[in-house]
């Protein structure tokens, strides 16, 4: 069985591929998404769907050009059409004459009997204590590569040379990504977090610092988002993201009635979006109000959403931001991606945005001071 | 003397604006970008060259903006590179600190620019669709037969406009051949136009904005007094035209250069009008180092290289100045 799952991120390719291999899966990785990624997901895919679901095929005909004969893929329920997309990805592989299984992972909802069968799906024949083993490893990984990237962002704005945040994180995920030990994971992790701190900083630099709310795949995906981080960092912002991995791994794997990570009350991102948006929308819908509301609360200076082009729940939740916006005085910037690869909108949207939370914060008249620099 | 150089690179058009110490607008130059970013550039110095005695006159600072900022600031050696946003809003406050709302119609991008107590607040731009833009207005223009300039006039001269779709080209154009098809006159179909592009700016780029009087109406489009009506019929308000609206971004770019070097003493590094002379040239490969395949474009100015981008992973890039 050749194994393959699509790109996220770092996290994917480094913390599933170790998951997988771990339990003796062969796993073949998608290359890195490129234009090709997207061609291929384009061509392929119905028009009117959103860009995760094109790079996505894309991600799978790659692999399977790579010789994976094995799909592994999520799938979800409510309102977003997230939930149709393995079978919708499965059916255009299939018409294309490829030849494979498609595992698709659909949210266990507290069901025991159905997490069992994922668990034995995985587990590959091994023994319990190796699939314990294996899912302490990955969640390391999973653990420590959002560490270091969530350092990052906050140092990247603050660094001199240019590109050394980038660079020191990069060895760090190298590094993460060759090792096979939680003690050694966790002493990388140390050690690149010591590395990020000896990075010379600029001193007395106005600092801006956003959240980063909006739709996941969007959000965690680079190559989709332009590397919208990177670029905030080199216009002096500090980024913290919204969305995470983490809830999402630990809802799928909740048993309600054991009550093992479930929680009964709400969670603090949907009861802050609660007075403008009471209900789940789908997708990160209702979470991208919330962060919002919560980011106004926390000392930032604004929001940035990022949108697959078409995305219901997240349509919603801008219209519902223009509201949240207005009433806690928060700028909230809405950026919609689809297949563009040029960047000089993206960038100007950015620029500007990023002046007008510099001109609010320091109450800069623009016919004063600084605006220059 | 002491003057200082705006240029605004934009899709449709190039503008260029050269101000002195105290903001005062010595000379604008517009003129078509036509696709060649760097010959207009060229066109733009040459004609401010001939209308202003060189000798009388020493640039201390450059700036530039539009979406071809990066690009022409390198040609020019720019000291500011900024977004066409902020350049706007200076300008715009430079002239009327009072202002609380810019409507910016350009070749290919609309905007809208929400000031409060001389800062921007918000503000917004066309996202997915060019509906209502310059270009779409060029493209009507040349499929009646009639002179851009000329749009406006026709447009004041009816007073019984037709009703056009506005909210997708597609939509209008189809709508306006079957109107025309009905026989009914050019002047009134060119009316509806214009409303139906007020219109479709209201509802998708000024979405939810609050719109405060004084408004300024900006950009290649403002030419257009057929749509400055449109838009005082729809919002009950005046919406003043600023002398200077085709260059309000150079002037903007002009200004931020002006504060950059009071601000920092420093020299500038404006090329000089001399470059008009000096030949530049591009020259692209395709990059095969990974899939992306990432098209590399070269800037030489004779046979220097200067600068070089268009890759994703920065293996190649080599930029005059950060995009900042």
């Amino acid at each position: 069985m050749k194994v393959t799952i699509p790109n996220l991120g770092n996290l994917a390719s480094i913390a599933g591929k170790s998951l997988l291999s771990n339990l003796g899966h062969e796993v073949i990785l998608p290359p890195s998404n490129t234009k090709r990624t997207l061609d291929l997901g384009v061509r392929y895919a119905p028009e009117y769907c959103c860009l995760p679901l094109k790079i996505v095929l894309g991600n799978f005909i790659e692999a399977l050009e790579k010789g994976a004969d094995t799909i592994i893929m999520v799938g979800g329920w409510g309102p977003c059409r997230f939930g149709y997309y393995a079978e919708i990805q499965r059916m255009i592989l299939k018409s294309l004459g490829y030849k494979f299984e498609m595992i698709v992972l659909e949210v266990p909802r507290g069901n025991l009997i159905r997490i069992l069968r994922y668990v034995n799906l995985l587990r590959n024949k091994q023994s319990l204590s190796s699939l314990i083993n294996a899912g302490e490893i990955a969640w390391s990984k999973v653990v420590a590569i959002e560490e270091l990237e969530k350092e990052a962002l906050r140092i990247r704005p603050r660094e001199n040379i240019k590109g050394e945040t980038s660079r020191i994180l990069k060895k760090g995920l190298s590094l993460i990504d060759n090792t096979n030990s939680i003690g050694e994971i966790e002493r990388i992790k140390q050690q690149i977090i010591d590395d990020f701190n000896k990075i010379k900083v600029k001193k007395n630099k106005e600092l801006i610092k956003v959240k980063l709310v909006g739709e996941f795949y969007v959000a965690l995906e680079p190559f989709v988002n332009h590397n919208i981080e990177e670029k905030l960092g080199y216009l002096g912002v500090e980024v913290e993201r919204g969305v995470s991995i983490k809830p999402w791994i630990t809802s799928v794997f909740s048993l309600n009635f054991l009550k093992v990570g479930y929680q009964k009350e709400k969670n603090p991102i949907e009861k802050a979006a609660n007075p403008y948006l009471p209900q789940s929308v789908g997708g990160e819908g209702q979470p991208t109000v919330g962060n919002v509301v919560l980011a106004s609360e926390k000392g930032f200076d604004g929001a940035i959403q990022v949108v697959p082009f078409t995305c219901m729940p997240e349509i919603v939740a801008e219209t519902v931001n223009k509201k949240v916006s207005e009433d806690l005085d928060f700028p909230v910037l809405t950026l919609i991606f689809d297949e563009q690869t040029g960047e000089e909108g993206l960038n100007t949207r950015l620029e500007a945005f990023i002046d007008l939370l510099k001109s609010k914060k320091y109450d800069r008249h623009l016919t004063a001071r600084r605006l220059a620099s | 003397m002491a003057e200082f150089l705006g240029i605004d690179v934009g899709s449709i058009s190039t503008n260029l604006a050269l101000i002195n110490e105290k903001g005062e607008v010595l000379h604008q130059v517009y003129l078509r970008t036509e696709g060649q970013p760097i010959e207009a550039i060229k066109k733009g110095m040459a004609e401010m060259k001939q209308n202003i005695s060189l000798d009388s006159i020493q640039v201390r600072g450059v700036g530039t903006t539009g979406s071809g900022r990066v690009l022409a600031g390198t040609v020019v050696g720019a000291d500011v590179v900024k977004n066409e946003i902020t350049s706007q809003a200076i300008a715009t406050l430079h002239i009327n600190p009072q202002v609380r709302t810019i409507f910016e119609i350009g070749g290919q991008d609309s905007k809208i620019i929400i000031l409060q107590n001389g800062i921007v607040v918000d503000f917004g731009m066309n996202t997915i669709c060019a509906a209502g833009t310059g270009s779409f207005l060029d493209q009507q223009a040349y499929r009646l037969r009639i002179p851009i300039e000329e749009f406006g006039n026709y447009a004041l001269q009816s007073t019984n406009p037709v009703r056009i779709a506005g909210r997708c080209t597609v939509f209008a154009e189809s709508d306006m051949i079957h109107k025309q098809q009905l026989g009914y006159e050019k002047k009134d179909i060119i009316a509806g136009l214009c409303e139906a592009l007020v219109r479709n700016y209201l509802n998708n780029v000024a979405k939810g904005k609050k719109i405060c009087p004084p408004i300024f109406f900006q950009g290649g489009v403002a030419s257009n007094s057929g749509i400055r009506k449109s838009f005082e019929k729809e919002l009950g308000v005046k919406v003043t035209v600023p002398e200077y609206h085709k260059v309000m971004g150079a002037i903007g770019a002009a200004l931020l250069a002006k504060e950059e070097i009071e601000n920092t003493g420093k020299e500038t590094s404006f090329r000089g009008f001399e470059l008009v002379d000096k030949e530049y040239r591009t020259q692209g490969f395709e990059c095969d180092g990974c899939p992306n395949h990432c098209e590399v474009v070269e800037i030489f100015i004779e046979d220097e290289l200067i600068a070089r981008w268009g890759d994703r992973c920065g293996k190649w890039s080599l930029t005059y100045s950060q995009v900042g």
